[in-house]
């Protein structure tokens, strides 16, 4: 159950979405497309699931081209950003669509359906809502049917755009632990499209770096978040500060910042503007000499013992050397 | 307190407006409407059954009703996919067709008639033609089907294809992902969202197909007990100064007509809950 | 946007879309576009005998008169008080706005002849105020008041349902009452925050209106008597014309009549573009 996306490319009305877009999703992986807003990653993921049609370029799917697929036998889960839950079918009778939606001699008998959708309604832990309507709903049980309402045809694989896009910061954590706790008990071959780099970094094994339709990088969380490739990927998965010393630019997060007392090898002199002791670390804000703003985070058992106060000057000095030439 | 004052408190000159507006639609509408009621209410059971009774009446409550019916019903099922294919597909003349559509809203209902009588009458390009083929529509219930149609087309195109516009195609695409044919999903996703439009357009024109006047009476050659409609009857009523016969013809038709509507709102309602 | 694209996965099959196109305009041209191109045809049967035959007689100009004479006092008055209505009834949280509503879509939904029947019962010589018009020598029925009444029912509904949607926006988009805080008084908040919204609807509920005042015969049939040259108008003549059998020249008269129907409907489509301008020039909401 892979999916190869090899070399698409695709324009709407004169701009080019995507240019030449390349990516593998391994069976049984959990992979998120990642990237700022209008870079072309939901174009990508409904080209896969086959709503749109690629200008150049192959989609394969366990190495057949869904182009060869007729539409009804590619059977894919396609979670919609706003879900589109059919607004006048109860939750149970949105899950059981595409069930019911076969050819009579494939369907199942009817008592397979309902013992089928009863199963997906305990999987996502609303069975005692299955008789609502859509509008009926919070956002986030919403989203679970529409899950639900993907998987229950079994598809090959499960293609999610935004799906935590509508929610609020609450639900939205919860939710995306249960999509990673859902993911290890099925195992389905998932891609998902965010634009929230933390929500990628936490449920995704694989990210896939997107700009401007092209692919900047693809790697863990961890091997991305420590050595990206390029300031883009950098600055995108996370804040970055960008220190000069020995002529150098260096990148990096608040919390790899060293605060020296005295001027030495690659340091850059600041002065503290604000501190924010609430939360796990302490953000000091600091200002160069030449009006840039610079974070750093030190634990409170550091900032206790260095009594720093606002004005005070210090120098930056980088803990990692990421450069970008 | 002087006037100016008075005009600044902040709900004072909104009830100004609302007062005006009110007074004159209480005038112009509501009383003679009223009238009408109190009129009916002083009619005995005895003399509106004599005046229903009558054959001529009779046929013509009947005539009305079925031709609106039947009109209504045709342009539901042609103003369906008329909708569609304004607000769906892309093709040379969309915009020129969607013109015409309103034309039967725009044109009097006086030339309204004349066209029809003028095209499909005995002696009209696709009259002698249809009565070769021995069908004949001018002063038959055929030709005021055929003027209820030409009048009733907009409204269901035009309620349907708001809706249809607003749809959102993601339902569609789901179904498709879900391996859903394309005919079953048009079934089973569009139409039930489409189905309270469908139901409002279907009664708008039934109701203007029960009360249209204009572009009938044209076509229908007027005879009595054959293809005399409900309205003529009430215009016949008031030139021999019947005014209880006109009456009751007009509260039945109302009647029958606000039934109508109260069951089309039940069904809708019904779906909804 | 890509999600407003009809994909291959959304649409029907192209021998459905041909075949469905074609019949889409099989239908509205048998039964919208041919009847119309008839009606010009026959009213040009003759060259330009119909027009002549027709524009000489002292009863058509007569009708001519009568009907512009109506739409021009109808017309005004409805826009005046229609906008009053609709524009008290959206800045007031009343209730029983729906009953107003419905009372005001009544002349919409009730027959026309039943609104000639209205003002007969009123007006007419068995009417309720029957007796007191005879005695003090006063016509309403079968005279120019009647037709104005007549006329001012049935075409009472337009300008303020083209304007009650546009007003509520406008009382709800909150710009009316930031002016009300920034010290503006109604008449200042109503030409310069509101008026501008409603500009284009207000025109088009009357040109509307006037191409129905014009245009209306049921109700109209009713309550004139059809005395030519005194109380026919213009959609009346038509049809005195047609007893008569002079179907060209009564072809001709719907002719003219057709202009206005052509006018409105131009309007229609000049005004739906104009809105659609101004709501690309204002920067989304979003």
């Amino acid at each position: 159950m892979s999916i190869d996306v090899r070399n698409v490319h695709k324009s709407y009305a004169g701009s080019h979405v995507l240019k030449g877009v390349s990516l593998t999703v391994g069976t049984g992986e959990l992979v998120a497309l990642l990237g700022p807003s209008g870079c072309g990653k939901t174009t990508l993921l409904r080209i896969i699931a086959g709503l749109e049609k690629p200008d150049a370029g192959d989609v394969l799917c366990d190495g057949l081209s869904s182009a060869q697929l007729p539409p009804g036998e590619n059977r894919i889960g396609f979670v919609f950003q706003h879900y589109a839950l059919f607004q006048h079918m109860s939750v149970f009778e949105n899950i059981a669509f595409g069930l019911r939606a076969r050819p009579r001699r494939e369907r199942l008998p009817e008592d397979e359906i309902r013992r089928r959708v009863n199963g997906l309604l305990e999987l996502i832990q609303l069975d005692w809502i299955a008789k609502r309507l859509p509008a009926e709903l919070s956002g986030g049980q919403r989203q679970r049917v529409a899950l639900a309402r993907a998987l229950a045809v079994q598809p090959r694989f499960l293609l999610l755009d935004e799906p935590f896009g509508a929610l609020d910061a609450k639900v939205r954590l919860e939710l995306r632990h249960w999509l990673r706790e859902r993911h290890a008990d099925l195992g389905v071959t998932t891609l998902f499209v965010t634009h929230d780099q933390e929500e990628a970094m936490d449920v995704a094994n694989r990210l896939v770096v997107i700009r401007d339709g092209q692919v900047e990088q693809t790697g863990t969380p961890e091997q991305l978040y420590a050595t990206p490739v390029n300031p883009f990927v950098c600055d995108f998965l996370g804040y970055v500060n960008i220190l000069h010393a020995d002529g150098q630019q260096f990148y990096v997060r608040p919390h790899e910042i060293a605060l020296e007392w005295f001027s030495g090898e690659r340091t850059e002199p600041a002065t503290v503007s604000a501190i924010r002791t609430a939360g796990p670390m302490v953000q000091l804000e600091l200002r160069t000499p030449d009006g840039r703003s610079v974070t750093a985070a030190i634990t409170h058992e550091a900032f206790q013992q260095r009594q720093l106060a606002i004005g005070e000057e210090v120098h930056l000095r980088p803990l990692v050397e990421r450069t970008f030439d | 307190m002087s006037l100016l004052r008075l005009l600044r408190r902040p709900r004072c000159v909104p009830m100004l407006n609302f007062g005006l507006g009110m007074t004159y639609l209480t005038l112009l509408v509501l009383v003679p409407v009223a009238c009408l009621v109190l009129r009916a209410a002083n009619v005995s059971w005895d003399e509106c059954r004599r005046v229903l009774a009558t054959p001529d009446n009779w046929a013509a409550l009947r005539l009305s009703l079925t031709q609106a019916l039947l009109a209504a019903c045709f342009n539901t099922v042609t103003g369906v996919p008329l909708a569609w294919v304004l607000s769906r597909y892309e093709f040379p003349g969309r915009r020129f067709l969607d013109v015409w559509i309103d034309l039967p809203f725009a044109l009097p209902t006086a030339v309204a008639g004349i066209a029809l009588c003028g095209l499909y009458g005995p002696h009209g390009l696709a009259g002698s033609w249809l009565a070769r083929l021995g069908i004949q529509v001018a002063y038959t219930p055929l030709g005021i089907w055929l003027a209820l149609v030409f009048v009733g087309l907009p409204f269901v195109v035009r309620t349907v294809q708001p809706v249809m516009l607003n749809l959102d195609l993601s339902q569609e695409e789901a179904a498709a992902c879900l391996g859903a044919s394309r005919w079953y999903c048009l079934r089973r996703v569009v139409l039930p969202e489409l189905l309270p439009a469908i139901l409002a357009g279907f009664s708008m024109a039934l109701a203007r197909g029960i009360g249209e006047y204009g572009s009938v009476i044209f076509i229908a050659g007027n005879i009595p007990g054959e293809t005399e409609i409900l309205p003529l009857r009430i215009v016949h009523a008031l030139e021999g100064y019947d005014y209880t016969g006109a009456t009751i013809l007009a509260v039945a038709m109302l009647a029958v007509s606000f039934a109508l509507l109260a069951v089309i709102n039940l069904l809708q309602r019904h779906r909804r809950a | 946007m890509p999600n407003r694209t009809i994909t291959r996965r959304t649409a029907e099959p192209a021998w459905v879309r041909r075949l469905l196109i074609a019949l889409a305009f099989l239908h509205v041209g048998l039964l919208v576009a041919l009847p119309f191109a008839s009606v010009v045809c026959q009213a040009f049967g003759e060259g330009l005998d119909a027009f002549r035959r027709l524009l000489a007689s002292p009863d058509t100009s007569s009708a001519i008169w009568l009907t512009v004479s109506l739409a021009l006092v109808a017309v005004p008055l409805n826009a005046l008080f229609g906008l009053a209505l609709a524009w008290g009834l959206t800045h007031l949280r009343l209730p029983g706005r729906r009953l107003i509503e419905t009372l005001l879509d009544l002349p919409f939904s009730i027959s026309p002849v039943v609104a000639g029947l209205l003002f007969i019962l009123l007006f007419g010589v068995n009417g309720y105020l029957g007796p007191f018009l005879r005695a003090h020598h006063l016509r309403v029925i079968f005279a120019y008041p009647g037709l104005l009444l007549a006329t001012l029912f049935v075409t009472m509904p337009f300008v303020a349902r083209e304007l009650l949607p546009l007003l509520e926006a406008s009382a709800l988009s909150g710009e009316e009452e930031a002016a009300r805080l920034l010290g503006a008084g109604w008449w200042r908040i109503f030409w310069r925050i509101t008026f501008p919204e409603i500009r284009w609807g207000l025109l088009y509920g009357t040109i509307l209106c006037g191409a129905r005042a014009m245009g209306e015969f049921g109700a109209v049939a009713v309550v004139s008597g059809c005395i030519r040259g005194r109380t026919n108008t213009l959609p009346l003549h038509i049809e005195a014309l047609f007893q008569d059998g002079d179907l060209h020249a009564a072809s001709a008269a719907a002719s003219l009549l057709a202009i206005i129907g052509l006018v409105s409907l131009v309007c229609r489509l000049a005004s739906a573009r104009l809105h659609a301008l101004a709501a690309a020039q204002r920067p989304p909401t979003t």
